[in-house]
């Protein structure tokens, strides 16, 4: 990246808090999160559900479902602050420098109107064009995401195509705008497992095309490792490592990454058994003192108990939360 | 080699689609088209595939849960269809199924001890004391606390429920589990757990397992043998160490090229053809995989090749070579 010391990060957050008000008491879904992502970069977040990787994601987007609301944070996008930004401003944002899709892809597509027009429409919100331009670049995009025979898949209604056209249906909608930032929450998750492999291949083809930063969240480590340049580790709320990939998958410090990397099933070891990660995730409302992991961790002593660790850095950009990290 | 536990032969099933004003038959779904596969007592048969390959529904033939159109399921050698009462009642306790979500499969309005008591009521096995013992250990076995069994499903996690059904699987002592996407609805902490579990019981109880997942790495870490399906046809057939070392069916080699492996780097483009699986209402003429496939000849798009080749059997006009 040229200017890479001047240029601002695509996206920035600043120590997002996200609170959920609930009868049983506030339950700090993302609790204090902290990260950039580069332009032409992808930052993977992974977690287990009840991570907060969602709620990061839609805190981000300025989507928080109420009654869920942002404690604290600041959200910057190629340096402009847009947390805190009315409901107008933040429509405008999203429209025009960040893009989303979804694993479900029927919840950004509308049931009612074509897939291409819906595209067009999203295409012509923020450009002074005419209709036949802007079917034009629908079908363009269309074509872009290897929709096969695009002019008459423009005006599928979103049911009558597949799950995995409706997936790059919503890529192109999201693409529509030329996003700075695209975010993408369990996009493949609902797919089979060779369109979940043709969709990380358009993505990864599509960024180098365009050079917009992805957020890439989702449960599947496998996935995270096919796309990312950097990964985020999040456990009850928190960032719990962060390092490139490479890195992350090689030598990986928190003792829940070195689990969860450990704990997948592998082709090629069929007579090993699975390391298991005792217990489960802890309930939001009933966190253990200390490290949020730290009953389910076999390094855990009483020192972990008195205080959640803070993330610190490990070297260049390996940063890891956790008083144990040295000595594993 | 000892007799096989259950096979199956020639399952053919197609469900009639209906549309239209009257309701009149608009096509039909070819779900099975005539499948066959055994499985041997203490081992695991895997049936892999992606959605729409007939995977769950060829389960739920086995499970007898739907009849199939045609083709016969032979347990212990006796058709379970023309058995007699006793032979057929014999063979459904003896194969018990575990679903994919473990929150559906759970009757909400009963405890946990009567759910796991279920299969005995519903077979007659013991009384109302030696129920509760045979709950209480596999219970046990399962890793939910006995002491628990008052509670309701609601009150357990994804992971617990999903051991709750197991031991209920596991209470009228059954030869055959079969396991539909067993792990799909968990964390992926609690999928080891729960894989491991089963690799225990198996191991404890000699028992067999026919094991439907779309993860191959699972596949891999599980099964015996390995059937790989698509669009209703068994494509690949082999013991689990031969199909992973020489796939020669192109789509068997498609899914390994395309599952995701952790820390081996981005996606390299061009590994997995372009394309979707093609609708099971109208498949294309053929070899079903063919207009995927990289490798197809002009074969491939009029005969639908046989499935051979004994131990290591594949169904393929142009195959991949071995390695």
């Amino acid at each position: 990246m040229i200017n890479a010391g001047v240029a601002p990060p695509a996206l920035e957050v600043e120590d997002l808090a996200v609170v959920f008000p609930t009868r049983r008491g506030d339950v700090l879904a993302v609790a204090g999160v902290s990260y950039a992502i580069g332009r032409g970069r992808t930052l993977g977040i992974v977690g287990e559900s009840g991570s907060g990787k969602s709620m990061t994601a839609l805190a981000v987007m300025g989507l928080l479902p109420a009654p869920g609301r942002m404690t604290s944070g600041r959200i910057h996008v190629g340096g402009d602050l847009v947390s805190g930004l009315g409901e107008d401003d933040m429509t405008r944002i999203r429209g025009e420098r960040i893009g989303m899709i979804f694993q479900e892809p029927m919840t950004a597509l509308n049931p009612v109107f074509s897939v291409g027009a819906q595209i067009a429409e999203a295409w012509s919100l923020h450009r002074k064009a005419g209709r036949a331009e802007a079917r034009d670049a629908a079908l363009a995009l269309l074509d872009r995401v290897r929709i096969p025979e695009p002019s008459r898949r423009y005006d599928d209604y979103p049911h009558q195509i597949s799950g995995g056209q409706r997936q790059r249906a919503m890529i192109a909608m999201a693409l529509a705008c030329k996003p700075e930032v695209l975010i993408a929450d369990e996009p493949t998750t609902a797919l089979d497992v060779t369109i979940q492999a043709q969709i990380i291949e358009l993505l990864l083809e599509i960024q180098s095309e365009m050079g917009m930063a992805i957020q890439f969240i989702s449960h599947n480590l496998g996935v995270i490792s096919e796309i990312a340049d950097d990964v985020a580790v999040m456990y009850a709320g928190r960032i719990v490592e962060y390092a490139p990939s490479s890195r992350l998958f090689e030598s990986p410090r928190h003792p829940y990454t070195r689990a969860l990397i450990a704990t997948i099933p592998r082709v090629g070891a069929h007579d090993t058994r699975l390391p298991a990660i005792g217990g489960q995730v802890p309930h939001p409302l009933a966190l253990p003192p200390g490290c949020p992991f730290s009953d389910r961790c076999p390094l855990a002593d009483d020192d972990c108990r008195k205080a959640v660790p803070q993330l610190t850095t490990q070297g260049d950009a390996h940063r890891v939360a956790c008083i144990k990290a040295e000595a594993t | 080699m000892t007799a096989p536990l259950l096979s199956a032969e020639g399952l053919f099933k197609h469900f009639p689609l209906r549309g239209g004003l009257f309701g009149r038959r608009a096509g039909k779904v070819h779900a099975l088209n005539g499948i066959d596969f055994a499985i041997w007592p203490g081992r695991t048969l895997a049936l892999v595939g992606e959605s729409g390959c007939g995977k769950t529904t060829a389960a739920r033939a086995v499970a007898g849960l739907i009849r199939p159109d045609a083709g016969r399921l032979l347990f212990r050698g006796k058709d379970v269809a023309t058995a007699s009462g006793n032979d057929r009642k014999s063979a459904r306790r003896a194969m018990q199924m575990v679903f994919q979500d473990p929150y559906g499969s759970l009757n909400p309005r009963l405890n946990v001890n009567a759910i796991v008591a279920e299969p005995l009521v519903i077979h007659g096995i013991g009384d109302g004391a030696a129920r509760r013992d045979r709950v209480a250990e596999v219970l046990a076995q399962v890793g939910i606390d006995p002491r628990d069994g008052e509670r309701y499903p609601h009150e357990f996690s994804g992971g617990q429920r999903q051991r709750i059904a197991i031991a209920r699987a596991l209470a009228p002592e059954p030869e055959l589990i079969i396991a539909d996407e067993p792990l799909s609805a968990l964390d992926v902490s609690i999928q080891s757990q729960v894989l491991n579990l089963l690799k225990d019981i198996q191991a404890a109880r000699g028992l067999a397992f026919l094991f439907i997942t779309h993860d191959l790495a699972v596949v891999d870490y599980f099964a015996d043998e390995v059937a790989v399906m698509y669009l209703g046809h068994i494509v690949e057939r082999a013991p689990r160490a031969a199909l992973f070392a020489a796939p020669r069916h192109p789509y068997t080699r498609t899914l390994l090229a395309a599952a995701p492996r952790p820390g081996g780097g981005k996606r390299r483009p061009g590994a997995v053809p372009a394309g979707e699986v093609p609708s099971p209402i109208d498949p294309p003429t053929g070899c079903p995989f063919h207009p995927r496939c990289p490798r197809a000849v002009s074969a491939c798009r009029e005969t639908m090749p046989i499935l051979s080749g004994g131990d290591h059997a594949f169904a393929c006009h142009n195959p991949e070579p071995v390695p």
